[in-house]
């Protein structure tokens, strides 16, 4: 039986899709509502694409590092504070991608699903942010980097919280210069944290790793010398040393940095083994620090000649290291096996004084050495300070650590990686400065103020 | 069984209170909001007055006791007003008035409505008047935001196609005197499509996709044809291709969808506007007159559901819309009992109208569907579409039985829009049902609704199968009769169209 008051129980279909457009949409609002809410066209946040109405963001002394007052985003009263947590604070115009302005934007609004911005509206504040960074160690570090670009970063490899986190060219982002765009050499990449968006040639530092692998893989190492001759012939090329250091064991190859003898090992273990020890150690992974995308450290060596596997053993090849990596590496080795992951963003705190972590102590699963290898790579690290670096240029510091000489085109990036041994003191170190000279030179030099300011 | 329900258990004066509370909380923060402002006062004053005096006057002297269409009108445009004060207070009066004018207009359509034989009369008017009112649109108009659906006379834009909305309903549900014959309908496809080709010519999709999907509907519910629906849908999708192929800039129109904020600044900007700020109300809002949509072009018209989730909070923008569903619900409950399939068919399409216009609506500002700028029922501001939606109600709330208390439920051989709403048989030798022999007098005082026509059947009804329906003329103990009719008319005689006018008019 057909008739038409029955017919009409077809619109029973057109509600049914008016709800399921409805679910479909409150869906949307409760997944994406944070991403939306904080686009920069909402005025509720941002004036004219700036940044206005947000959060304080505190350095872990409650220094104000940025607030907002009238609608205005006031910085840091001392100008080389701005300068040196420009990357971690962020900009106003969200350039910085990295900065927490703009990755937590969000939050600093205080938005959350059910009141909206309702309380950076009522309270003309929103939520506040608090880094682990100090801003002290971080304005020394600036200072210490004297106008040359690189980065800096500090973190206590027990609880992963970084310390100081200095990228160089930084600019003040109170006055925002009117050259910046112009001027190519001075602001090069002045929009980038270094430390976590970075990729540089790792150099001499890349011998931790070759050096990791020849522990895990030829059992014999210690016992093995290796001749240097001022170069190394592989048969199809050869491989320069930074001197002439005759016959040497294996720590004294990685204290002298030889680079015959790392060539050496590095064909002693092939492709397969270096590429191995690499993945283990977190090449070619993608990582990330809480909602900062970090950039990936590269490692292939899979089509190589044996010159090139030569040289890719001494980290001149066309692998690519990125800080923050590296510089887990090195907690990891300090903490004996456990990898602690980087944070600078402690935690938020409501408006009614609720706080909500966000940085916490995590253990970074990608980056795999065993507390044996650990415990034997401290003992050469601590070797290469205490027969080379010499305890001098780290006074009182009982350091540990390795420094690079990155041949690039132009000049040569210097690296120093290391970290305290001292119990009171657990800090990571890793310091890059681009074109400046040799590592220990000019690294180490940067390392040590801060590491000085740091630890004691 | 259903209609005690609907007719004794709703309190609809606790409900007029409650809406009244909440018109005078939300009218006093629009009101002070920026300072006091007397203009708003008096035009609050005046609606609540307006509200309180139609209710009173339709329960006392019109016998009227099913307010719940006209609760939602009215809650919906308090709610409109409040939105559109909030913007610029001139909005608040030109809102309120076409309120009253949407109330006349809802009030003559009732009127119309119980006097069947005159929409028989009306149909052919109203369908060349509807036709003609798209000419003069389509000659008169300049360009506006992009479509021409707009004129001016005399200083007051109107938007004519929210009329022929009206129209549009009223012709397919009154074409049916020869019910589901093949010549009514091709008279109505040829109206329909005039109307949708004429919205077309004026680029306004979303209008031409609302008469389609009311189209579908009135056709569905006449035909009960599933195969002509599907012909149809094919044919509208296969000439909205063709368009999009010889019209590439008909398709650019849309190039937004899914795509917003590719565009933000640009053709997105509505719609990322409103996500971006309804998500900034949260569910429960920034505060009436808090929001920063308001400031988007366009933003009382169109977005006017992004301003409520912002400044009043997305519960209540949810509320509205679930609201709009309800409309529809009851548009079905009430078509099950109704007197005729005009009914059922007018109040069905005018509560899916209601229900696809506002989901073309939000679902546009939100990006789900492509945006189309058609107006919310009831809340967006604009005169037309608020006086078009209170004709929608008109004709949903004629299909309830309890609107005509004193009008006879069945339909008589006699009578223009017999047979009534139920056919019975397959298609192609189908009968009209006969309408139910009622024993007991109707009973006006509690309400004529308390016998469901569509439901009873008495075991003389089945008696009759036999005789061919058109022939045959109602015996005398087929009449059923009112209570009044049962005591001073003889039995034998049939209840005329004459005698209800009569009394209609006392």
């Amino acid at each position: 039986m057909r008739n038409t008051t029955r017919r009409a129980f077809v619109l029973y279909i057109v509600i049914i899709a008016f709800f399921a457009g409805l679910g479909y949409m409150m869906y949307g609002f409760f997944i994406h509502g944070s991403e939306w809410t904080s686009n920069l066209a909402n005025q509720h946040i941002y004036k004219n694409g700036e940044i206005a109405s947000a959060g304080t963001i505190f350095d872990r002394n409650g220094v104000k590092l940025v607030y907002s007052e009238d609608g205005v985003r006031v910085y840091n009263d001392d100008k080389t504070v701005r300068k040196a947590t420009l990357h971690a604070v962020g900009d106003n115009s969200s350039f910085i991608a990295t900065g927490v302005q703009y990755v937590y934007s969000s939050k600093l609004s205080g938005y959350d699903f059910v009141n909206g911005v309702y309380n950076l509206k009522k309270y003309n504040r929103g939520n506040d942010i608090n880094l682990t960074l100090d801003a002290d160690i971080c304005k020394t570090a600036y200072e210490a980097m004297d106008g040359r670009k690189g980065t800096i970063a500090v973190y206590n490899y027990k609880t992963g919280a970084l310390v100081c986190m200095v990228s160089t060219p930084a600019y003040d982002p109170q006055n925002k210069p009117d050259d910046i765009d112009e001027n190519s050499d001075e602001y090069e990449g002045v929009y980038l944290n270094r430390f976590v968006s970075g990729l540089y040639t790792p150099g001499s530092i890349f011998k931790i790793v070759t050096a990791i692998s020849a522990i895990e893989n030829i059992p014999d190492i210690y016992s093995q010398t290796f001749e240097c001759t001022g170069e190394y012939q592989t048969g199809d090329g050869k491989i320069i040393c930074n001197g002439v250091h005759g016959t040497v064991d294996f720590e004294e190859a990685l204290n002298h940095s030889c680079n015959s003898a790392f060539a050496q090992i590095a064909l002693e273990l092939g492709q397969e083994k270096l590429m191995q020890t690499a993945g283990e150690l977190g090449f070619n992974t993608k990582e990330d620090m809480d909602q900062i995308t970090v950039s990936k450290s590269t490692f292939d060596v899979s089509k190589t000649s044996k010159v090139d596997l030569g040289w890719a053993g001494i980290g001149q090849y066309t692998t690519m290291v990125n800080p923050y990596h590296i510089l887990t590496i090195m907690g990891t080795i300090a903490n004996n096996g456990v990898a602690t992951k980087p944070y600078f963003v402690e935690n938020m705190v409501y408006p009614n004084g609720k706080t909500e972590t966000i940085g916490k102590t995590e253990i970074n699963k990608t980056v795999k050495i065993t507390p044996e290898i650990a415990s034997q790579m401290k003992k050469l690290l601590r070797s290469n300070v205490v027969n080379y670096y010499s305890d001098s240029t780290f006074p009182g510091l009982q350091m540990c650590g390795k420094t690079g000489t990155a041949e690039v085109e132009g000049g040569s990036h210097a690296w120093f990686v290391g970290f305290s041994q001292r119990e009171d003191a657990p800090y990571a170190v890793v310091c890059v400065v681009e074109k400046s000279g040799s590592g220990l030179s000019v690294a180490g030099e940067v390392v040590n103020e801060v590491m000085q300011e740091v630890c004691n | 069984m259903s209609n005690e329900k609907l007719n004794n258990k709703f309190h609809w004066g606790f409900a007029l209170i409650l809406v009244t509370i909440f018109q005078v909380l939300t009218g006093t923060v629009a009101i002070t909001g920026d300072g006091f402002n007397a203009k708003l006062m008096a035009v609050y004053a005046g609606y609540i007055i307006l509200e309180w005096v139609y209710f009173i006057i339709a329960s006392t002297f019109c016998g009227q006791n099913n307010f719940e269409l006209e609760l939602i009108g009215f809650l919906f445009s308090g709610i409109g007003i409040t939105n559109v004060a909030t913007v610029y207070d001139g909005y608040a009066l030109k809102q309120a008035v076409a309120v009253v004018l949407g109330l006349c207009v809802f009030i003559a359509l009732l009127v119309i409505m119980r006097r069947t034989d005159i929409v028989m009369k009306l149909r052919m008017p109203v369908a060349f008047g509807a036709v003609g009112l798209l000419i003069v649109n389509l000659a008169l108009a300049k360009y506006n935001n992009g479509a021409l659906n707009w004129i001016t006379i005399g200083g007051i834009s109107i938007q004519p196609s929210e009329f022929v909305k009206i129209a549009f309903i009223f012709v397919g549900a009154a074409s049916l005197d020869k019910l589901q014959s093949a010549r009514s309908l091709t008279k109505y496809l040829i109206f329909s499509f005039g109307c949708v080709g004429a919205l077309f010519l004026m680029k306004d999709f979303g209008t031409a996709l609302i008469f389609f999907f009311t189209f579908l509907i009135i056709a569905f519910m006449r035909s009960g044809d599933v195969r002509t629906i599907a012909l149809v849908c094919v044919a509208a999708v296969l000439g909205a291709l063709m368009i999009i192929y010889f019209k590439p800039h008909v398709a650019a129109r849309f190039q937004t969808y899914r795509h917003i904020w590719d565009y933000i600044n640009d053709e997105g900007m509505q719609q990322t506007r409103t996500l971006i700020y309804s998500a900034s109300g949260g569910l429960l809002g920034l505060g009436i007159g808090k929001g920063l949509l308001r400031d988007v072009v366009f933003a009382s018209t169109d977005l006017a559901f992004g301003m409520i989730c912002e400044e009043w909070g997305m519960l209540i923008g949810l509320m509205i819309v679930i609201t709009y569903s309800f409309i529809l619900l009851y548009a079905i409950k009430v078509a099950r009992t109704t007197r005729s399939a005009f009914y059922a068919i007018s109040a069905c399409a005018a509560a899916g109208l209601l229900l696809f216009q506002a989901s073309l609506n939000i679902f546009g500002v939100t990006d789900i569907l492509p945006f189309t700028g058609v107006t919310l029922p009831f809340i967006s501001r604009g005169g037309s579409s608020i006086i078009s939606s209170w004709g929608m109600l008109a004709l949903i709330k004629s299909a309830d039985i309890r609107t005509y208390p004193k009008l006879s439920q069945t339909i008589l051989p006699d009578h223009p829009l017999y047979p009534p709403n139920i056919m019975i048989g397959k298609r192609g030798k189908r009968q009209a049902y006969v309408p139910p022999v009622i024993n007991k007098p109707v009973k006006v005082k509690t309400s004529s609704a308390d016998i469901p026509v569509s439901r009873k059947r008495t075991a003389s009804a089945s008696n009759r199968n036999d005789i061919p329906i058109s022939k045959k003329k109602p015996a005398a103990k087929d009449i059923p009769v009112s209570r009044k009719k049962a005591q001073s008319a003889p039995r034998d005689v049939p209840i005329s169209r004459k005698s209800n006018d009569g009394r209609a008019k006392k």
